[in-house]
């Protein structure tokens, strides 16, 4: 009986320890992910290291940096904006769902890796600051896996459901070889393509994601599901406590480290635009004033400057919209902002 | 769902905590029988209806041929299960096979004839558990097992969800009584059970779906590529079929022994066989022995004759390389083995009558050079199972034949390498003892780091993209 008992005890000590290692392995490599900043986002660190190269090859050229969602991501041509002006080194810092608070954080990293920006465009997109949604669409989309402990206690106060982001972020570190899985697979570098069969990269040099037009069949049903989609979602009158701040913060940051910075609303569909209600838009006016109070050199409303044959979608454009875009960007704004910076003005016009 | 999802974990985990915590068997036989319902039904309810209703006939149809009184009608009802399993099975799975075939010899010999495509669903495992149902029935027939009294037991030993879709395929006899034993949780199930899993965790994941990086690639286009990355090609592919089968049947067998039950081992370091009859007693070991069972003795096996010997492995391995998949492809590939196996038997009986040569074949030298041997005739022969065409597999066979220059793998060859050096050393420590042994013999904490970095590394080395199991398609 002893030697059964000790028997049992064996084996559990054994299924004990695997739990530990489990365990202490997943703790380990969320450490490691939380320390090592490529593990932990590598769509920021591959802008990094593509804006860096842009750098290198024109180091006098002042930096116009475009922080936004995947509207700026899929809408901001910078190689055409540095096609038409070429003074500047224009790059799209774009990413799939951000908003105010990635974008904060986005320039909070770029500056502590000493990359200054000599002009920002901040991008604000209504859809964003709609109070309609239960969880904000920024912080539905934004993974917490993403941020460091110090960024993510600092976005707290702009979430509405704080515990969720918190027990997500916890899910992530503790999960790791599930959760940054892609990220950890692609550092071990095993089973990569050798070196002349590489692979095709999604987004460009200058960090923008060019995206093929639609046949009119495909860009028809896009806009039918997108306006059914957001129908709903845009009639609201007030705008949402939590991005506004966070808005607010950014462009005080802008304010903080002197680094001057234009407001841009991102082309819309006539049909999506028509969506907003009335007290919605003069919600967001007095919110866009205000932010324009607050040291923007300029209001870009660029919602109408795209015709609706550009759009991948409601509030996408395609690789021929983002075109028109950033060469009527380049050609009508950029000039006007340089001139207000060579002056070291501010708030000069909306 | 697959094994290796997310969905899969929580669904044990939620089976795994409910059947532990109930106090009395037949809940817990209930509980699995239901929980191996979902688990097929999640593919398709319509198919676990068919699965539930075949079996439900073969229980039905086992009681009957126990209570026949002549054996006449033994034989009869013996008959109407076989009809109704090989019916099922031929019809869903081969019809489609057969009218192909037919139209197209048809068309060669100058018949214009289009023959309808059958609009069916292969459900998933039938190879599986058709055969374990017919293995049942037989058995009940013969007099080695006796039928079983209660349906529910007999429909958890068809669709329990550890072996339901890939095997191994157990028999009556083996797994029947389990299902009447009284199940005590021990620690030792869930230390064995565990080990199990996690080995076939890292086969399925950090070998198999790698491995498939390398090989799919060239065997979609054989014509681009030189010899050597054919040949390391076929060799990627050799092993990763063997690690995704016997990585499958590793973690059912940890799986089912998390429930208290043992299932038979389907695998036994395959690549170690110094000759095929040798290899096939060490691959896919389940179906191997039910042919030898139920094909090759019943058709007289070795009795009656050289001849009628080499008759019935051809037979044998043809019926084998059919059970397959539906494809002329796997008749070649069975053909082909039981050919080879015939040449082995004859090359066998010439060495008998010169003892040097079988003395020298029997040295560490020989035996290694067989051993290599054998391996590189099975993946010679695996380029006939996996070619998608019969031209496809000339021109592989031809260029890994004669030295030809074309493109090297897409991917940077050391992952590979790597891979391989894994696999043969886990065929030089795997006999089960010994690995046991050494890795009692390790200190706890590094045995519990080994067990979460291994699982870790295999979470993290496997492509991105989930991939099924390739004995589902069977």
């Amino acid at each position: 009986v002893s030697l059964h008992k000790a028997r049992r005890r064996w084996t559990r000590g054994n299924v004990c320890w695997y739990v530990l290692g489990l365990a202490a392995v997943q703790l380990g490599l969320g450490v490691a992910v939380e320390w090592t900043a490529p593990l932990r986002d590598p769509v920021y660190r591959q802008k990094v290291e593509l804006l860096a190269g842009r750098r290198a090859e024109a180091p006098t050229r002042p930096l116009f940096l475009a922080l936004g969602s995947s509207r700026t991501l899929m809408g901001l041509d910078a190689a055409a904006v540095n096609e038409t002006d070429d003074k500047w080194l224009t790059f799209n810092f774009g990413d799939l769902g951000a908003g105010p608070m990635l974008e904060a954080v986005f320039l909070r990293r770029l500056l502590a890796e000493r990359v200054r920006p000599d002009l920002v465009l901040i991008e604000v997109v209504p859809l964003q600051l709609a109070t309609s949604l239960v969880v904000p669409s920024e912080e539905n989309a934004l993974e917490p896996g993403r941020l460091s402990w110090t960024e993510m206690t600092s976005l707290t106060s702009y979430y509405r459901f704080p515990v969720t982001a918190f027990w997500r972020w916890v899910k992530a570190r503790a999960l790791a070889s599930v959760k940054s899985q892609r990220e950890l697979h692609d550092a071990l570098r095993i089973d990569v393509p050798i070196a002349d069969v590489a692979l095709p990269s999604a987004v460009d040099r200058y960090g923008f994601l060019p995206c093929p037009p639609p046949s009119p069949e495909e860009r028809a049903e896009a806009f039918r599901i997108g306006l059914g989609r957001y129908r709903s979602r845009l009639a609201v009158s007030g705008l949402a406590d939590g991005p506004a701040r966070a808005l607010r913060e950014l462009v005080a940051l802008c304010g903080r480290e002197h680094i001057p910075f234009a407001i841009v609303i991102m082309p819309e569909c006539s049909g999506f635009r028509d969506l907003h209600t009335p007290r919605f838009c003069a919600a967001l006016d007095r919110f866009l004033a205000d932010l324009s109070d607050a040291g923007a050199l300029e209001l870009i409303d660029a919602r109408a400057w795209v015709p609706d044959d550009g759009f991948l979608d409601v509030h996408h454009l395609d690789a021929g919209g983002a075109r028109t875009f950033s060469k009527r960007l380049a050609e009508e704004v950029l000039p006007r902002l340089r001139r207000y910076i060579g002056t070291g003005g501010s708030n000069r016009a909306r | 769902m697959l094994f290796c999802t997310t969905q899969f974990c929580w669904f044990f985990a939620v089976v795994f905590a409910a059947y532990w915590a109930a106090r009395w068997d037949r809940i817990r036989v209930a509980l699995l029988l239901v929980a191996s319902c979902y688990f097929y039904a999640s593919w398709n309810p319509w198919l676990m209806l068919l699965v539930f209703g075949s079996s439900t006939m073969d229980f039905f149809i086992a009681r009957a041929i126990e209570a026949a009184d002549s054996e006449w009608r033994k034989k009869a009802l013996l008959f109407l299960s076989l009809a109704i399993n090989l019916g099922l099975l031929g019809y869903l799975k081969y019809a489609n096979f057969f009218l192909r075939s037919v139209e197209s010899a048809a068309t060669a010999l100058g018949f214009a004839a289009t023959l309808p495509v059958l609009k069916v669903i292969l459900p998933i495992g039938i190879s599986f558990y058709t055969f374990e149902a017919i293995s049942y029935v037989v058995d009940v027939y013969s007099g080695r097992v006796r039928a079983e009294r209660r349906l529910a037991h007999f429909l958890l030993f068809i669709l329990f969800f550890p072996h339901l879709v890939a095997g191994p395929i157990v028999r009556g006899r083996d797994f029947l009584p389990q299902v009447n034993r009284p199940k005590r949780w021990t620690w030792t199930r869930a230390d064995v059970g565990l080990r199990l899993i996690l080995l076939g965790v890292v086969k399925k994941l950090a070998v198999a779906d790698r491995l498939a990086l390398y090989a799919d690639p060239v065997f979609a286009d054989p014509g681009a590529f030189g010899t050597m990355a054919l040949w390391l090609a076929t060799v990627a592919c050799a092993f990763q079929i063997y690690c995704d089968f016997s990585g499958y049947s590793d973690m059912a067998l940890g799986l089912a022994r998390l429930f208290g039950y043992r299932l038979v081992r389907n695998f036994d370091r395959p690549f170690l066989a110094a000759n095929l009859s040798e290899f096939w007693r060490r691959w896919h070991i389940s179906l191997s022995s039910w042919l030898r069972d139920y094909v090759f003795i019943p058709l007289g096996g070795s009795r009656g004759g050289r001849w009628k010997a080499y008759r019935n492995v051809l037979v044998v391995m043809t019926l084998a390389g059919l059970w397959h998949g539906a494809g002329w492809n796997y008749v070649l590939f069975g053909v082909a083995h039981g050919a080879l196996l015939v040449v082995h038997r004859l090359f066998r009986d010439w060495c008998e009558r010169r003892p040097m040569v079988r003395a020298a074949l029997e040295t560490p030298t020989g035996t290694a050079l067989r051993v290599a041997f054998t391996f590189a005739t099975f993946v010679l022969t695996l380029v006939i199972f996996r070619s998608t065409s019969v031209a496809a597999m000339g021109t592989m066979l031809g260029r890994m034949i004669r030295p030809v220059a074309g493109a090297s793998l897409t991917l940077a060859p050391w992952g590979l390498y790597v891979t391989f050096a894994l696999v043969a050393a886990g065929h030089a420590v795997g006999a089960p003892l010994r690995a046991v042994r050494l890795w009692e013999r390790l200190p706890r904490p590094v045995r519990g780091l080994t067990f979460g970095g291994a699982a870790a590394l295999a979470l993290i080395v496997a492509p991105p993209v989930d991939r099924a199991f390739i004995y589902f398609q069977f």
